[in-house]
């Protein structure tokens, strides 16, 4: 069973399922940022978003009751992805040898590469994710180090670090959608890995239950966390008492 | 020597020729001009079109009109402008010269008296 959702395609009512639209509306967003840049073919992703209007219809005409991932997958098939279709069209810039042609879609690649944004990584988190985002954003493995790192500046350097987390937990978005999990993990943004992303459930999900030998571990530390936090505030306590 | 390689950069080379053929014998829009590439097996991907028709278009060889469908969306029409008709012309005396080469090649028309 599939959550079910009606988008509108100029101005005709499609029936999709929610894991088709995802990938579909990334498909097309894909397009949208590939060409935002080449503002000579501006009009390519309105003309592609009418091809997929085009190919519902005729699988609706040919009695499709509700457009499913695998039309979608079929329909990006068809028409391709966007460095696909350049590669094509450059071909008249008298890329004649293949050398040219590796070297521009390489470049290509390069360009799309999309950088990392900073989420807070709440399948990982033990607070608020804050360390865990930190901790994909710099593509290191384990957030621990992060953890460790702000945990010693909090208590011996600089405790107004506590405030930037807690400022950084109310500011930095937690990833919603699938386009959010790949940017946030680094991944380009393409059909196939929101594809991956939405059908497969992340694989990082696991270590949030490890038992409770972390569990205790990062108990023990957020305790003596705090502990250490309040011997450092204490003085000062004692001293506005004093002078009260 | 790769040949499927250098089918598809001959391929790629006559895309637009063909394109050009096509829209001079009727206006069309992009499904009927892509049902009528894959059958010659012009192109892999359909989107490959797009990206070159804006490009005739900017080029001022090609304009389009918008006409409602009775099935879909409305669609683009595309037609060979005057300057398009004109540069038909020269592509094809240019494929013209190139056929005969080749035909020259295979040894089916004369050779040229020396």
């Amino acid at each position: 069973m599939k959550k079910n959702i009606n988008i509108n395609l100029f101005g005709t009512l499609y029936a999709i399922d929610e894991d088709a639209y995802e990938m579909l509306n990334s498909y097309l967003s894909s397009m949208k940022q590939y060409y935002s840049r080449r503002p000579e073919s501006s009009e390519v992703p309105d003309d592609i978003e009418h091809r997929v209007a085009e190919l519902l219809w005729e699988k609706r005409e040919a009695g499709a009751a509700a457009i499913d991932i695998d039309t979608v997958r079929q329909i990006i098939n068809t028409i391709g992805k966007p460095d696909e279709m350049s590669g094509d069209a450059g071909a008249s810039a008298a890329q004649s040898n293949t050398s040219n042609f590796a070297q521009a879609s390489s470049a290509n690649i390069y360009n799309e590469r999309p950088r990392r944004s900073l989420y807070r990584d709440t399948d990982h988190k033990v607070l608020g994710g804050v360390c865990a985002g930190l901790a994909q954003y710099t593509n290191s493995d384990d957030p621990i180090l992060w953890r460790i790192v702000f945990l010693l500046i909090c208590l011996f350097v600089a405790p107004i670090m506590l405030i930037v987390y807690v400022v950084m937990w109310l500011i930095v978005p937690e990833p919603r959608t699938a386009e959010d999990y790949l940017r946030m993990t680094g991944r380009p943004v393409t059909p196939e890995n929101l594809r991956e992303q939405i059908l497969t459930p992340p694989e990082y999900n696991a270590p949030k239950n490890n038992g409770c030998a972390s569990g205790c571990l990062w108990t023990i530390l957020i305790i003596l966390g705090l502990l250490a936090l309040m011997a450092m505030i204490f003085p000062f306590l004692v001293v506005f008492l004093h002078i009260i | 020597m790769n040949a499927e390689n250098t089918k598809s950069q001959m391929r790629k080379g006559m895309l637009e020729y063909c394109i050009m053929l096509l829209l001079h014998r009727r206006p069309s829009y992009a499904n009927e001009i892509i049902t009528q590439l894959k059958e010659a097996q012009m192109i892999v991907v359909e989107g490959t079109l797009y990206p070159l028709l804006s490009r005739l278009k900017n080029d001022g060889l090609l304009s389009y009109e918008w006409r409602e469908s009775t099935q879909g969306p409305p669609r683009k029409y595309y037609a060979l402008t005057r300057e398009g008709v004109e540069s038909l012309a020269q592509l094809d005396a240019s494929w013209e010269e190139l056929s005969n080469t080749v035909a020259i090649l295979h040894g089916e028309v004369g050779r040229p008296t020396v």
